[in-house]
């Protein structure tokens, strides 16, 4: 992961990424498993309907990516994955970005509070987010909160560490001491002048909490301190379907192939944007 | 050059032995020591100095902007009646913007590259006035134009990196005067600009600084921008005001060896020969100027100066003479009339 800070805010600006093959694959693949996940139970079957008779079918005209151990539609149930993975991914990142960025401009913007959120931030950073996310994954039931709550909280102090570099960079910069002598609030500096500039240096340490949410939601249902057996997440569907790897492998690997290339294509619009950022 | 009418109105700013300190770790070091001018409404000073000699804290002073590690340590600065140096933040906040307004020496980073040009120039008006966002804008469209940037209706809606540094200047000084301050300090408004824009920028300034009747106070290190615009001159000196007069007596008859030094390397060289000379032969000052924090009991301008005596050296001079005041022992000119020294 790289940290973004640059030294001249005026270089903070939207410029537009170039439309590369990367960003197109990457907002392509977003897109599309956007609106299956959005649409995909209009017409696709009932990714929970159980149908023992029709266990562990290779891909066919009934069932295009085959089906599970319980007979379930993979098709369907991948499907409803995405949305799960996708939800999961967007709320880590924005409930991440908010907390980081509060955190973030108090620290730098009202140097008083700096050690102390910064002590407790540099603690945070020291445990191994996975690690942390377990431990707190396990201290309630199986839920999306819980799992959202467990993958969102390491990656607040990440957040916090680039917000702050960010605001103490902004706060000196001439604009906005040339907002304060004109009379501003420091309530209007911090939302008008320094908030928006934050926007393009978050923005790839965002797409980065989200693919790896999109992972750690996996990587949690996987081992089972995640969602609930049975939910049609793909770390569930990977972790129930191991034991039949040997005879239809195919059921771990539709799942497997869905998160691979989620994850690709969210840390490619990320590096598009980096890119575009330099 | 126009003198400042004797008025019955009180100066626009008036700043009296103002002395600052910046607290170092080991002891108090002095940057600004007893310095004392005045603004009329709708006249211009000039603060000249080399670099470094305390004109920037002076400027940041007037704003009540100093860091945190400079304090004011006697004097006062009167504005709008009251004195700024005893305000509280808060106090100094309505004002900042209102009465007094600075513009800063580079324009491509005091402007938010994310808040269009109309925004950034009435921000400060709808802070401190009623005002509508129509009206504003209308306000702001007729101030753009007033400071010559043309298409203004289409400038209102555009990002600060779609202008040129001069257009950026002229939108400082429009946001600068859109209240109507009484005073604007400008510290170094034209260094960072192409030579070929600094002249128009400084000449709108002044212009529109008379039309308002403000007062302006221009911190310059170029006897050149000095010359264009300046009514009174305040020439400092290692954190003294060394000589100070108006222009016009200060161009024609500098009392002070520094000031007649500065003028000299700022005269523009004859050619040799019909050849211009190289910058090696450009006149210039020996030696630097004396840290703020050696101790010395004399007139800090001494060891470059061509005329110290002993007493140059241990003994600092005092500011005399009446309009036309100069702090050295052997001034170049005779004082004014009626003051002993
Ligand atoms: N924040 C600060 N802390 C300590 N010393 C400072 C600070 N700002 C300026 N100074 C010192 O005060 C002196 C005057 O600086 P300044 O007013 O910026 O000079 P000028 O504008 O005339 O070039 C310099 O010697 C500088 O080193
Ligand atoms: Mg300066």
């Amino acid at each position: 992961m790289t940290v973004q800070t640059s030294s001249d805010p005026s270089d903070h600006r939207f410029t537009m990424p170039r439309l590369s093959f990367r960003l197109i694959f990457g907002l392509g693949t977003l897109g599309i498993l956007a609106i299956l996940g959005l649409f995909g139970s209009v017409f696709l079957q009932d990714p929970n309907a159980l149908a023992p008779a029709n266990r562990l079918q290779f891909f066919s005209s009934d069932h295009w990516l085959g089906t599970d151990g319980l007979g379930r539609d993979l098709l369907a149930r991948v499907v409803a994955g995405a949305r799960i993975s996708l939800a999961v991914g967007l709320l880590v990142a924005a409930f991440a970005t908010v907390f980081g960025v509060i955190l973030g401009l108090l620290a730098g913007y009202f140097r008083r509070l700096d050690p102390i959120i910064m002590r407790v931030n540099d603690g945070m950073l020291a445990i191994p987010e996975l690690l942390l996310a377990v431990a707190l994954a396990s201290l309630a039931q199986a839920s999306l909160t819980m799992v959202v709550f467990a993958l969102t909280v390491p990656q607040i102090p990440r957040i916090v560490r680039v917000a702050r570099a960010e605001v103490l960079v902004l706060r000196k910069s001439p604009f906005v001491e040339a907002a304060y002598i004109s009379g501003s609030s420091r309530f209007k500096i911090l939302t008008r002048h320094v908030l928006p500039n934050l926007v393009a240096p978050l923005s790839v340490q965002v797409t980065y909490v989200c693919a790896y949410a999109i992972l750690g939601e996996a990587g949690l249902s996987f081992i089972g301190a995640g969602l609930p057996a049975n939910t049609p997440s793909w770390g569930v569907i990977v972790s129930e379907n191991r034991t039949f790897f040997m005879q239809a492998p195919w059921t771990v690997f539709v799942a497997g192939f869905f998160l691979t290339v989620t994850v690709l294509a969210v840390s490619a619009v990320g590096d598009e944007l980096r890119k575009s950022a330099e | 050059m126009p003198q400042a009418a004797p008025s019955a109105t009180d100066p626009a700013l008036r700043v009296d032995d103002l002395s600052l300190v910046i607290n170092d770790a080991r002891k108090p070091i002095s940057a600004v020591n007893d310095i004392s001018f005045s603004v009329d409404p709708g006249e211009t000073l000039a603060l000249v100095g080399e670099s470094g000699c305390g004109k920037s804290l002076t400027a940041l002073a007037l704003m009540g902007l100093l860091p945190d590690a400079i304090r004011v340590s006697t004097g006062s600065i009167t504005l709008h009646g009251s004195d700024i140096t005893t305000l509280s933040e808060r106090e100094l906040q309505k004002r900042r913007g209102d009465n007094i307004s600075m513009i800063f020496q580079d324009p491509m980073t005091t402007l938010n590259p994310l808040v269009t040009i109309g925004n950034q120039i009435t921000e400060t008006l709808r802070i401190h006035r009623k005002i509508d966002r129509g009206t504003a804008r209308e306000r702001a469209k007729a101030l753009l134009e007033r400071v010559g940037v043309s298409d203004a209706e289409r400038r209102l809606d555009q990002f600060p990196h779609e202008l040129s540094g001069g257009m950026r200047q002229r939108v400082m000084i429009a946001s600068a005067m859109i209240c109507d301050p009484d005073v604007i300090v400008a510290d170094e408004p034209t260094t960072a600009l192409d030579v070929t824009v600094q002249a128009q920028v400084l000449a709108l300034l002044q212009e529109l600084q008379r039309e308002a009747g403000m007062a302006l106070i221009l911190v310059t290190h170029d006897f050149g921008v000095v010359a264009q615009t300046a009514d009174k001159v305040a020439v400092m000196y290692a954190g003294r005001i060394v000589e100070q007069g108006p222009a016009d007596a200060i161009f024609a008859a500098p009392k002070h060896p520094y000031t007649e030094a500065l003028l000299e390397c700022s005269a523009p060289p004859p050619p040799i020969d019909g050849r211009a000379r190289d910058r090696s032969a450009l006149p210039q000052i020996d030696g630097t100027v004396m840290p703020l924090t050696q101790q010395f009991p004399g007139c800090r301008f001494a060891p470059r100066c061509a005329f110290a005596t002993e007493r140059c050296r241990t003994e600092v001079p005092r500011t005399r003479g009446n309009r036309h005041t100069v702090a050295c022992h052997h001034p170049r000119q005779d004082l004014d009339t009626g003051v002993g020294s």
